[in-house]
């Protein structure tokens, strides 16, 4: 899907250009060398975003390199629902991004700017950057955390880990402006009852109107009287009582509370719409992942177990090829850590198959999937990653060096120090 | 210094559920209860109003609770509210089977009234005690801003305390309050309420505690101790999630819920709550009989309930084409489920999500 990345003063890189091909890619240089910046590099090009373990980058000018005043990102991918090639560009100043987006070869771009570029980007990669990184995206440290929780907290990790945190986040939304139109609604209602008040402490109009005449009769009997300043204060009660009544007619105060409740009961349904979806999501795709699950793990234990079967709690266990179960704490041979790499990555593929209208992207990036293992535990991940070939590219970033020999590709990041580029070696 | 205990809320004659040994344990409770109070000897025991669950309580009861306060009349002062259940309709106080107690001199109350004050005598100290029974909230206010203690210290205890803490007088050394059925101790406000002492409302006691409530005052200031007041009836309270089960699944699984609880006595009450989303064709498959006559009597319990806390999400499955995508996920939904309003749904969603 990806085919070349071109870095210009982004952060560590100062002009480096990296190919992709179909296959496996390992990434591999010592901490701090600009392994997870190349995976950085890939989203902000897509998505103009950056999340960091759940956070945004909040100020893009933190990506340029230091010392320079603009950078440039330029990645050609081919897109999963036309299987055309695009090429996009972002360039980054201090406060502002640019952006343009060509088809590939074409010296005129089709977009050029960085609103238009996000949602044609969206529409044919066939998914947002939610679904993107949870379709693709296997963070440092998921598979570790997943071997290590309970069945139960396992499965609300696995829930947020396919993406269907962004219901619970629209529903706090929804929530919120529930209590903001509450609280609209009171102060609107507030100032009515005040007006209110104040409309029975003044006189009526036939009152006025009474007033009115019996000040005129007074003047026709005696006019040698002087009623003015009675007359202006009359007028002025005469303004007040309109000036009430206007205002109590205005349509912030008359309609907008009816307006308001409607649009309670709607957040209200929405909240409730937003609190199933994500059940009846996971309920769909969990046999899926069942699958998926299986057959990678099949992939490197196949000849020691026979099935891996997933219960509805997320309750893992194994039979062996006799057909005995074996609970998971019973077989420690690396294959607990094994198992929740194959559901791990069993939810990418099962994602990408089956939880978006497009065509699956095609790509599985791995960050750091051995971390937090030892030596013996993570001995079948080179077969592991070996067996993903049902995945057009993966790409894994990692320190690990026996993943070198099982992948096509490895780019090897040295260090240079002095805040010169890293070197990049290319070995096929 | 002067100790006092104070109780609350035990409503003789509660029948949970209408199982008539709830009669039974409900005055256990309250024996219980005066006994774990006596243990600490205190000067003063108090009952915040609610005794009876009725005001024309059964003879068995009103003799029991007779014969329980004269038993302790000797060794303490007891002083009792009317609660909202003690009186008829209409605060005739005089109707209140509290006032018959306090006829035959085994109690203190408010008499015919809705207030009184009880000076005692404790070393040689006179302390003012201040009841207010179950009143108009109006008359409460009044009396509350009127009464003014003349000693040092003085207590005051009601029902009910409709008026926020902050607003309390500050001249009473202690605040008694009952009629909410959980614990709640303000310390900084010197205000308490010890929880019924039995399971009457168990919806709303779930999740709080009873406590019996001893309070030692001097002129430093208040210290309190509690102490858990159990039920003499086992009960417990699992919860079952179902979201998305199927009928067989669910049955199964509420049996398996069921089976896992061990109760130590027999004879205990079990209440499942049972949460989720479901469809109707789950709701309707689920075989309610079958599985309460397993639970009681593999269990041994005097009763088993469901309570129904789940959500039914219609007729259908719902199949979703992208549940990754909020906006056909709600689409997908409301079609599906012929709810009505999608346009709405849609604006509303597009404002929330800035677009």
């Amino acid at each position: 899907m990806l085919e070349t990345l071109e870095l210009k003063n982004f952060k560590v890189f100062t002009d480096q250009l990296i190919e992709f091909h179909n296959g496996s890619l390992a990434i591999v240089g010592p901490n701090g060398s600009g392994k997870t910046t190349i995976l950085e590099a890939i989203e902000f090009a897509l998505f103009k975003r950056i999340t960091r373990k759940d956070k945004t980058v909040r100020r893009i000018e933190e990506l340029i390199k230091h010392g320079r005043t603009k950078g440039k990102v330029k990645l050609t991918f081919t897109a999963p629902i036309n299987q055309r090639t695009y090429t996009v560009v972002r360039k980054i100043y201090p406060g502002e991004t640019k952006a343009e987006l060509f088809v590939k070869g074409d010296h005129k771009p089709i977009e050029s700017t960085p609103k238009k570029v996000d949602e044609e980007i969206e529409r044919v990669l066939g998914m947002d950057r939610h679904a993107f990184s949870a379709l693709t995206y296997v963070r440092q440290g998921e598979i570790d955390s997943l071997s290590r929780s309970t069945p139960s907290k396992r499965r609300s990790n696995l829930y947020n880990m396919m993406g269907l945190g962004i219901y619970d986040n629209t529903g706090s939304r929804a929530k919120k402006e529930f209590r903001s139109l509450k609280k609209e609604l009171t102060s609107i209602k507030e100032a009515k009852i005040n007006l209110e008040k104040i409309r029975t402490r003044l006189p009526s109009e036939t009152e006025l109107k009474e007033a009115e005449l019996a000040l005129q009769k007074i003047q026709t009997d005696s006019p040698s009287l002087d009623i003015d300043p009675i007359k202006i204060l009359l007028d002025k009660v005469v303004l007040s009582v309109k000036d009430i009544e206007s205002e109590l007619n205005k349509p912030e105060i008359s309609i907008r509370p009816e307006e308001i409740t409607h649009e309670m009961k709607v957040s209200k349904q929405l909240q409730r719409i937003l609190k199933t979806i994500p059940d009846i999501a996971e309920v769909q795709l969990r046999p899926h992942i069942r699958h998926e699950a299986r057959s990678i793990f099949k992939e490197i234990f196949g000849d020691k177990y026979s099935d891996l079967v997933i219960d509805d709690d997320y309750d893992i266990s194994l039979y062996d090829l006799k057909g005995n179960k074996v609970s998971l704490i019973a077989a420690s041979g690396g294959e607990d850590v094994c198992v929740n790499f194959a559901l791990r990555v069993g939810m990418n593929t099962a994602l990408q198959k089956h939880s978006i209208a497009s065509p699956p992207p095609g790509l599985l990036i791995l960050d750091e999937p051995g971390a937090g293992l030892d030596a013996y535990r993570r001995r079948w991940l080179p077969d592991a990653v070996q067996g993903l070939d049902s995945i057009q590219q993966v790409i894994v970033v990692t320190h690990m060096e026996e993943l070198k020999q099982s992948v096509d590709r490895v780019i090897t990041l040295i260090p240079q120090g002095k805040g010169r580029q890293p070197l990049l070696e290319i070995s096929d | 210094m002067v100790r006092i205990a104070h109780i609350s809320d035990s409503h003789l004659g509660n029948t949970l559920f209408q199982l008539v040994e709830r009669k039974e344990d409900v005055r256990k409770c309250l024996r219980k209860a005066v006994r774990m109070a006596m243990r600490q000897s205190p000067d003063i025991l108090v009952h915040t109003g609610d005794l009876f669950d009725n005001p024309l309580p059964s003879m068995e009861d009103l003799n029991f609770a007779m014969e329980l306060f004269k038993s302790v009349q000797d060794k303490v002062e007891v002083f009792l509210v009317h609660g909202n259940h003690d009186i008829p309709f209409g605060y005739h106080h005089i109707q209140s089977p509290i006032t018959s107690l306090e006829t035959a001199g085994v109690v203190k109350s408010t008499g015919k009234s809705d207030y009184k004050l009880h000076e005692v005598d404790i070393d040689g100290k006179k302390t003012e005690i201040h009841l207010i029974s179950w009143t108009r909230e109006r008359s409460f206010q009044r009396k509350l801003n009127d009464i003014i203690p003349e000693t040092n210290p003085a207590f005051l205890f009601a029902h009910h305390i409709p008026v926020p803490k902050e607003r309390l007088p500050i001249h009473f050394n202690y605040y008694g309050c009952g009629h909410a059925h959980s614990f709640w101790l303000d310390e900084e406000y010197d205000i308490g309420r010890p929880g019924s002492t039995c399971y009457v409302n168990w919806n709303k006691e779930i999740g709080g505690t009873k406590k019996l409530i001893v309070i030692d005052s001097d002129k430093q200031g208040n210290e309190y101790t509690t102490e858990q007041i159990n039920d003499i009836r086992e009960f417990k309270f699992p919860q079952a999630q179902i979201t998305g089960m199927g009928p067989d699944e669910v049955n199964s699984y509420l049996k398996k819920i069921l089976e896992k609880l061990s109760p130590k006595k027999d004879g205990s009450i079990i209440i499942v709550r049972v949460n989720g989303t479901i469809d109707s064709e789950t709701e309707n498959g689920l075989d309610r009989v079958k599985i309460l006559q397993h639970a009681e009597s593999k269990l041994n319990s005097l009763f088993v309930h469901i309570e129904p806390n789940w959500e039914c999400y219609g007729p259908r499955d719902i199949r979703l084409n992208q549940p990754l995508n909020i906006e056909t996920s709600i689409r997908d939904y409301v079609e599906q489920t012929e709810e009505k309003g999608l346009d709405e749904l849609m604006d509303f969603l597009g404002r929330i999500m800035g677009v």
